[in-house]
């Protein structure tokens, strides 16, 4: 990969990270130009300014922006410049897994968790070919229950639930890193032991483990019978496998 | 002190993890005191090269187009060049103008005069100089000139309780040093609390 398309990669995935932090839909498109570059084009210049746009709508209504925290993206990436090309392409350090993923979910709180040894597991940064996330997303969301009186009187309004895939597509590892509820953690944890098998992550052509959290936004709406919170009477039961 | 405008060589935009954390501008200065042997910027003491003037204000319009970059991953503006701690109004004047949340990077060779220093050190936030080789004989081979501001200054930075915030590197100079004389100057800044080093050698370009 030439340097200019290398700078392109890492700009691309900060400004992912902002999105993400900040909760801006940005369709980050697939740079398909040919040839040295600089690592930026009209095109990424674009998505910058469309970002600063985003956040400023954002400080206007009063909203927390999330920009600070975010420089570990660079550290897993930085192992790729020629001056440390020794260095192992995915061996990861263990706080940067809690500030880049964390800062992705949680605005202005700070939470202690106790760090897994993520030697040999990339971020979904560093996957050159992403795992299938968005499955396990509607997956748990097709099968969340929520009864009004689990939302009465939270005042966190998220769960947060780390898993490691790994390189079979196999949720290995999942635990609750930001919890909501005794009774919504367990129903979460027991949706991920249904959880099917997705794409892993890849790496240089190998598919390896890979960690990322999912964040379950959950929201007290204004009509009783909106269709986000489920009746009383109903429970949840295991999906068939 | 002035801050007027200042020549520069180059401003070089998205540079990652070689002057320092996060995603930074490179701003390189005309002029520098020194003459070394190998310079890989001759033109910052070429008087024929005409370069970009800028002033602070100009300056930050320039590079305040990656201000989200710099935010985002704790990078910022690397002064290089050149010498701009030969230029220390310019410097003060663009820290005002850009303000806290950016990180200041100076590379430098430390010698310039200790007034140069002392107005730079509560702007610049990490330091990377070249010292290019603590022996006295071997610094004047090489460069043209006598290292004792340098060495002035190295104490005033570790006076002022800022060796956390620099990285000294130390050349190995084919043809001027040895792997002794390298380690010998990394002994002597260790013992001036200096504990962050770049070891790495120069590479001689072919016509040199």
């Amino acid at each position: 990969m030439t340097r200019g398309k290398q700078t392109c990669r890492i700009l691309k995935e900060i400004r992912r990270s902002i999105a993400e932090a900040n909760d801006i839909s940005l369709v980050i498109s697939e740079c398909s130009y040919q040839g040295d570059c600089t690592g930026t084009c009209p095109r990424c210049e674009a998505e910058v300014r469309f970002l600063e746009h985003q956040l400023r709508l954002r400080r206007l209504a009063g909203k927390a922006v999330v920009l600070a925290g975010l420089s570990t993206a660079l550290a897993p990436l930085t192992g790729c410049t020629p001056q440390s090309a020794s260095a192992p392409a995915i061996e990861v350090q263990q706080d940067s897994i809690e500030k880049f993923e964390f800062s992705r979910a949680i605005t202005g709180e700070s939470i202690t968790v106790e760090p897994y040894n993520f030697k040999g597991v990339c971020t979904l940064a560093q996957a050159e070919a992403k795992p299938d996330v968005d499955s396990i997303n509607r997956y748990i969301e097709s099968h969340l229950i929520i009864p009004p009186s689990a939302v009465e009187n939270k005042t966190n309004t998220r769960i947060v639930i780390e898993f490691i895939v790994d390189s079979t597509g196999t949720a290995t590892q999942k635990r609750i890193v930001r919890p909501y509820s005794e009774e919504i953690d367990r129903q979460v944890l027991d949706i991920a032991e249904t959880l099917p098998k997705i794409r892993p992550a890849v790496v240089k052509g190998i598919k390896v483990p890979c960690v990322f959290c999912v964040v379950i936004n959950i929201k007290k709406l204004a009509t009783p019978t909106d269709s986000t919170l489920s009746n009383t009477t109903q429970k949840w039961r295991p999906p068939m496998k | 002190m002035q801050t007027d405008s200042a020549r520069f060589i180059g401003i070089l935009r998205h540079r990652i993890g070689v002057d320092g954390e996060g995603v930074t501008t490179l701003a390189a200065f005309h002029g520098c005191p020194l003459r070394c042997r190998h310079c890989l910027n001759p033109q910052s003491f070429d008087d024929r090269y005409t370069g970009r003037m800028f002033t602070p204000e100009s300056l930050y319009d320039e590079v305040k187009i990656d201000e989200l970059y710099f935010v985002a991953t704790n990078g910022g503006v690397a002064f290089g060049g050149g010498e701009p701690a030969c230029h220390p109004g310019f410097i003060r004047h663009f820290r005002e103008l850009c303000g806290p949340e950016w990180r200041i990077t100076l590379e430098s060779s430390l010698n310039v005069p200790e007034d140069n220093i002392e107005a730079l050190i509560d702007v610049v936030d990490f330091w990377i100089i070249d010292v290019k080789d603590m022996n006295p004989d071997i610094y004047m081979r090489y460069t043209g000139r006598d290292n004792s501001l340098t060495m002035a200054n190295l104490h005033r930075l570790a006076a002022a309780g800022l060796q956390d915030r620099c990285m000294v590197r130390i050349p190995l100079i084919p043809g001027h040093n040895t792997e002794a004389d390298r380690e010998a100057s990394k002994a002597a800044l260790m013992e001036l609390g200096y504990t962050n080093f770049d070891l790495f050698t120069y590479l001689i370009r072919k016509h040199e």
